[in-house]
């Protein structure tokens, strides 16, 4: 019996052992043993923070754990470089991009790794190099150019290509289908199809559940740091599934959907372009709807929102709100004053202050309008009390010790409530523009959002809802666009909702 | 294989665990925040150990006198730095400022308040000439200060034809600077709080002064708040032009002598003034109370090495050494980056 | 499988613009260009074999200096002590000639060698210690003017009265009589250099270290290793200069690296501009090494007022990478002070 034990385990190529590690104020993993067997699929599901990407930059020797050990095919293994991992054969294929902007995509697959003609770097052997893996991958993406040219998906390809600089026994994929085109999608699963026959295993990331059953053989399931369940997919349903990773089952999802959306415009958007991105879009907004905008990463809605917003110009086209023409020197300051708010994509680059504490996050936009008094000066007890009275909002339910408390001490979650606080008591609101709210953030969470911007539709005030996540649109929204590379290729009503005619429209 | 990253493990939990890393934190913080103050303490009473005269209540006054100028420019400097943007000619207005004036007043005999509005004036001018440059051609304000300060020397130099003027003058030319209040206090002294103040309240206490925070600390969402990250840039370098223009008045003042050097002998000084107030009093974010403190840190150490009676080339050492160590001390306790210098 | 070109959108440029790119190209090659016509023009002797290597001379100085310094600013640091190495290292040498060491090798290897250390000392606390490199190496500039003030015994020029065969052979000696092997070394060390971090791997290591150190660091680069060698190859061009810098002048002051750091920052700065590349790099700089002593060496030879220098300077600073800046997205502020977006 022992000797079938054995086998058993020495069936795994990689093997974590009751690894923990802890940041300042945050548990990132507890106790965790994990194991991968050789030539499986093996995916990582859970909400954000909840310790997939930790674990994974413990894997690639990126961090170090505080707790446990690693063993790789039965030896135990101690990363003090990435290096380390790279040379035994792991690669990983990172959330965020890492690449050097003004060299070219081959030169970015070969970083780290160039040939040479004795001390002289081969660009011709790198540029062959990078082509044979292109070839061998089956994509298009150029090489040649500088990646900072490429579109999104052309970089995510590109890191996706550079995995395969030296072969790899195990290759993890950090949600590696955010930015691709549905074409790139093919290409990147039935390439996880034929490396899993040549032997090679692989960890897949995704907070897709629809992919995860789609290619894993096993899936694990983290939650607040622990791996609460691994099971076959063929053993497991989805459901199931949901339920271990957010611990309660949510018999509704979504909040319901009682539709306060009438006849007249307060948008409307004809023609515009703005090129490269936007080629031609006409969309229109009505009062007290929330429309959602669908497309992959690349495909025009924060375009098109940062123009209604005024942050950039568009090339042509016009452009009425609230029954009037939008000049083409619209500002964020006039948008705000005329009642349009935006919540940005990127948190963290486009939204959050790191100088301010919460208090400070939350009235920046209104010191001017709401706190002056003579010479400029701040009324600082009405600000204090302004911002809490938004963070004690039972709608918006922020966890926080104190409004002194820097934001990089709040979870993901509470960083978009206080984004979201920021704009939440703004007068004569009219049109909001969410882009990703809930991107990276915890289930219930984004369910408080869903129920924020059904409310402001219940007061009259219109949602543009910008997401990459068909379900949650499906879910809350009126009204739908699909955008598919700076076109809008179709409409639909809510009542015309449905998976397949939306991906449809999306491949179209 | 046990690789703890320095926490204990006995066993505790997790919950545990968190509890004393954020305690932990609590007292680095607090080390931090307040670490450029415990220096300059630290530094006074080793000085006054060394030198007895050094606690003398003149001989403070004196110092504090000394450190005012460097600690007005470094003041402006530390504007410009809050919103992200950096400016090295700011010495070089200050000292074209001191020159004019005393050329206005000594020479041509213009009247003193006369002379004080044309001055700054001009040095405003300048400074929205770097701002023209910064934000309408995007030239990178590291570069762009860089070109203006190597242009004004070539102008001051101009001026004077190298030369150092000295000239009689009038008894009001030296109020802000120069005369001692009630024969003890040092007006520039007073002229430096009065800056200080304006400054500081503009900054922690108005919407304008908040914006600029936000700007230096994210131009992005600054934009997208509403806030004209152009104008706010503009306005800092306004802002800077007239401190600095003020400054080049003390200087005057103080002095006495209009001389087309004295810009770059504070060039450095005021540069590791406004660095030191920021890394050390609030982690990293640039403003005016550790540029204050720091400013009185280098006046100490200026004055403390005078009255030992060392050499000049000792002074520089000391300066670099203390400077280097302080920074260090900071850094292992929170690595983190200084806005502003990209080349 | 259908061709998708939605992965690259490449820039297409108007045939107008291909000559406007053009110029911002080699903005510096029609600068230099222009200046030695207009210097020429003001003094025919300008254009002579002999002038040339007289600015060649120049050139092998401060070119030195400026590719060490672009290694620096190509990792995503700064070296503001560059001049205050070199000099020390000067000192050194002519300290140990002072001391009667004959053994020009032997000087040699241990100046260069404490510039190689100085610099390590830089990049110990910049790198390991985490410390930011402006102030680290500001700490180092005070520290190693302080070290050759104290062994110039106060700035005063050590001349020595004689010197061990072949000490000023590399400064003034020739080969052929023509061609000063100063200028001989310099292109060596310019070529290997430039092949080193244009061309090798390890080069690229350089700019992805500087460019994207979290990128680098995933791909298995050891960041810290690759800055460490950065300053070391840095530490031996200060070395070199310095060592130069002895032979040249045959004595040893502490004031005559300093002259060298404004113009090694100008040619890294306005040697970005070469190509449009926007970042530095090891051509550009040479070139505007060159770009600089053919400037500083037309101001001598045609005799402009020593004001003018430094306007001029400052411009060109100014234009080269101003014009660099136009057709790039503009901010306007408008009359009413909102800030507008063109493209």
């Amino acid at each position: 019996m022992s000797i079938e034990i054995s086998k058993k385990e020495n069936n795994f190529l990689l093997k974590i052992e009751n690894v923990s590690k802890y940041y300042p104020g945050v548990v990132a993993l507890d106790d965790v043993s994990f194991k991968v067997k050789k030539g499986e699929i093996h995916a990582i599901v859970g909400e954000n923070g909840a310790g997939k990407t930790t674990l994974c930059n413990i894997i690639t020797g990126i961090c170090k754990p505080d707790k446990g050990k690693l063993y790789w095919k039965n030896k135990e293994v101690y990363f003090a470089l990435p290096k380390d991992a790279l040379d035994i054969g792991i690669r990983m294929v990172y959330q965020e991009r890492n690449l050097i902007s003004f060299l070219t995509g081959a030169q970015n697959i070969c970083l780290g790794n160039e040939f040479k003609r004795g001390i002289i770097t081969d660009e011709k052997a790198i540029y062959k190099k990078a082509l044979e893996i292109r070839e061998r991958l089956g994509t298009d993406v150029s090489l040649n150019e500088k990646v900072e040219n490429l579109s999104p998906s052309g970089r995510q390809m590109i890191e996706i290509l550079r995995a395969f600089i030296l072969e790899p026994e195990l290759l993890i994929l950090d949600e590696p289908t955010s930015s691709l085109t549905e074409g790139n999608i093919k290409v990147l699963f039935k390439v996880i199809k034929n490396l899993k026959q040549e032997g090679c295993s692989i960890i897949f990331i995704s907070h897709k559940i629809n992919e995860i059953f789609a290619i894993a053989d096993r899936v694990s399931i983290f939650r607040n740091g622990k791996s609460v369940h691994t099971a076959n997919t063929s053993e497991i349903s989805r459901d199931i599934c949901i339920k271990y990773m957010i611990n309660r089952e949510l018999k509704r999802a979504y909040p319901e959907v009682v539709s306060h959306a009438k006849k007249d415009k307060i948008l409307e958007i004809k023609n515009i372009k703005r090129l490269p991105v936007i080629k031609d879009i006409s969309i229109h907004v009505n009062k007290g709807e929330v429309l959602g905008l669908y497309g992959l990463v690349g495909s025009g809605r924060t375009e098109v929102a940062e123009i209604i917003y005024g942050l950039n110009k568009r090339q042509d086209g016009e452009i009425i709100y609230d029954n009037s023409v939008i000049n083409n020197d619209f500002s964020p300051e006039k948008a705000i004053k005329r009642g349009i708010l935006l919540i940005p994509e990127d948190r963290k680059e486009h939204a959050i202050f790191h100088y301010f504490d919460i208090k400070k996050n939350i009235t920046i936009p209104v010191l001017k309008s709401k706190f002056s008094k003579a010479f400029g000066l701040l009324k600082t007890k009405e600000e204090r009390d302004y911002a809490k009275d938004i963070a004690e909002l039972p709608s918006l339910r922020l966890k926080y010790r104190s409004l002194s408390q820097n934001l990089d001490e709040l979870s993901g979650g509470n960083k978009q409530k206080v984004i979201i606080g920021r704009w939440i008591k703004i007068n004569d609101t009219k049109l909001v523009i969410m882009d990703e709210p809930t991107q990276g953030i915890d289930v219930g969470t984004k369910y408080e959002i869903y129920v924020l911007a059904r409310e402001f539709a219940k007061k009259g005030v219109s949602v543009i809802f910008i997401s990459s996540e068909l379900p949650e649109l499906l879910g809350i929204c009126d009204r739908m666009y699909v955008f598919r590379f700076g076109y809008v290729t179709k409409e639909l009503q809510r009542n015309e909702f449905s998976e397949e005619e939306v991906i449809k429209y999306t491949l179209a | 294989m046990e690789n703890n990253g320095g926490i204990k493990s006995n066993n505790s939990s997790p919950e545990e665990l968190q509890r004393t890393t954020r305690e932990r934190n609590k007292v680095k913080q607090l080390f931090i925040n307040y670490g450029l103050l415990i220096v300059t303490i630290i530094v006074f009473f080793i000085f006054s150990f060394i030198v007895p005269r050094f606690t003398n209540f003149r001989n403070i006054l004196n110092l504090l006198g000394q450190g005012s100028i460097i600690g007005i420019l470094s003041i402006g400097l530390t504007n410009i730095i809050i919103c992200g943007e950096f400016d090295i000619s700011f010495a070089e207005i200050a000292g074209l400022c001191s020159l004019l004036s005393v050329l206005f007043v000594g020479v041509y005999h213009f009247p003193v308040l006369l002379t004080y509005v044309i001055v700054i004036i001009i040095g405003l001018s300048i400074s929205i000439v770097n701002g023209i440059n910064v934000v309408y051609f995007g030239i990178p304000s590291f570069i762009a200060t860089l070109g203006m300060m190597t242009v004004l020397v070539g102008v001051s130099k101009w001026i004077t034809g190298g030369a150092v003027l000295y000239c009689q003058l009038p008894k009001s030319f030296e109020l802000i600077g120069r005369i001692r209040i009630t024969g003890v206090i040092p007006s520039i002294l007073i002229s430096f709080f009065i800056i200080a103040f304006f400054v500081a309240v503009f900054l922690e206490l108005t919407f304008k002064g908040r914006h600029f925070y936000a700007v230096g600390s994210n131009a992005e969402a600054a934009k997208r708040v509403g806030i004209n990250v152009a104008k706010i840039k503009f306005e800092a370098f306004i802002v800077q032009g007239i401190i600095a223009s003020i400054g080049g008045l003390l200087m005057a003042s103080l002095f006495g002598i209009g001389s087309p050097d004295i810009g770059h002998d504070f060039v450095f000084p005021a540069i590791i003034v406004a660095f030191l107030g920021a890394v050390f009093l609030r982690e990293g974010i640039p403003n005016i109370f550790g540029t204050i403190i720091a400013s009185l840190l280098f006046a100490e150490i200026a004055n403390g090495l005078i009255m030992i009676g060392a050499d000049l080339w000792i002074k520089e050492l000391f300066q670099g050494v203390i400077l280097l160590f302080a920074v260090t001390m900071v850094s292992i306790l929170k690595p983190g980056g200084i806005p502003g210098v990209h080349l | 499988m259908k061709k998708n070109n939605d992965d690259n959108y490449i820039k297409k440029r108007a045939t107008n613009e291909l000559l406007f790119t053009f110029l911002k190209n080699y903005i510096l090659v029609l600068v230099i260009i222009g200046l030695i016509i207009v210097f020429r023009i003001l003094n025919p002797a300008f254009i002579s074999v002999s002038n040339l290597f007289t600015i060649m001379t120049q050139v092998s100085i401060v070119g030195l200096l400026a590719m060490g310094l672009s290694i620096i600013v190509i990792i995503g640091e700064f070296d503001i002590s560059l001049g205050a190495i070199s000099n020390f290292v000067s000192v050194i040498a002519i300290a140990l000639v002072i001391d009667d060491v004959q053994n020009i090798y032997l000087i040699w290897t241990l100046s260069i060698l404490i510039g190689i250390i100085l610099s390590m000392i830089n990049s110990v606390f910049v790198v390991y210690l985490g410390v930011p490199s402006f102030i680290v190496t500001l700490g180092m500039l005070s520290a190693a003017t302080a070290l050759s003030r104290a062994m110039t015994k106060g700035g005063i020029t050590m001349f020595p009265k004689s010197f061990p065969a072949g000490f000023t052979v590399l400064g003034k000696g020739s080969i052929f009589n023509v061609v000063p092997i100063s200028v001989v070394i310099f292109l060596v060390i310019a070529i290997i250099l430039l092949i080193l971090v244009e061309y090798t791997p390890f080069g690229r290591k350089l700019y992805a270290v500087g460019s994207n150190p979290d990128a680098s660091n995933h791909v298995g680069i050891k960041v810290k290793s690759v800055k460490m060698k950065a300053f070391i190859i840095t530490g031996f061009l200060y070395g070199v200069s310095g060592v130069l810098i002895s032979s040249m002048f045959a004595s040893a002051s502490a004031e005559v690296g300093a002259t060298y750091l404004m113009p090694a920052i100008l040619s890294v700065i306005v040697g970005e501009t070469f190509l449009s590349l926007g970042y530095a790099n090891i051509k550009g700089t040479i070139i505007s090494a060159f770009l600089l002593s053919i400037l500083f060496n037309g101001f001598a030879m045609t005799n402009i007022p020593f004001y003018l220098r430094s306007i001029v300077q400052g411009m060109i600073l100014l234009f080269t990478v101003g014009f660099q800046q136009i057709g790039k997205a503009k901010l306007e502020i408008s009359y009413l002070g909102e800030a507008k977006n063109g493209n």
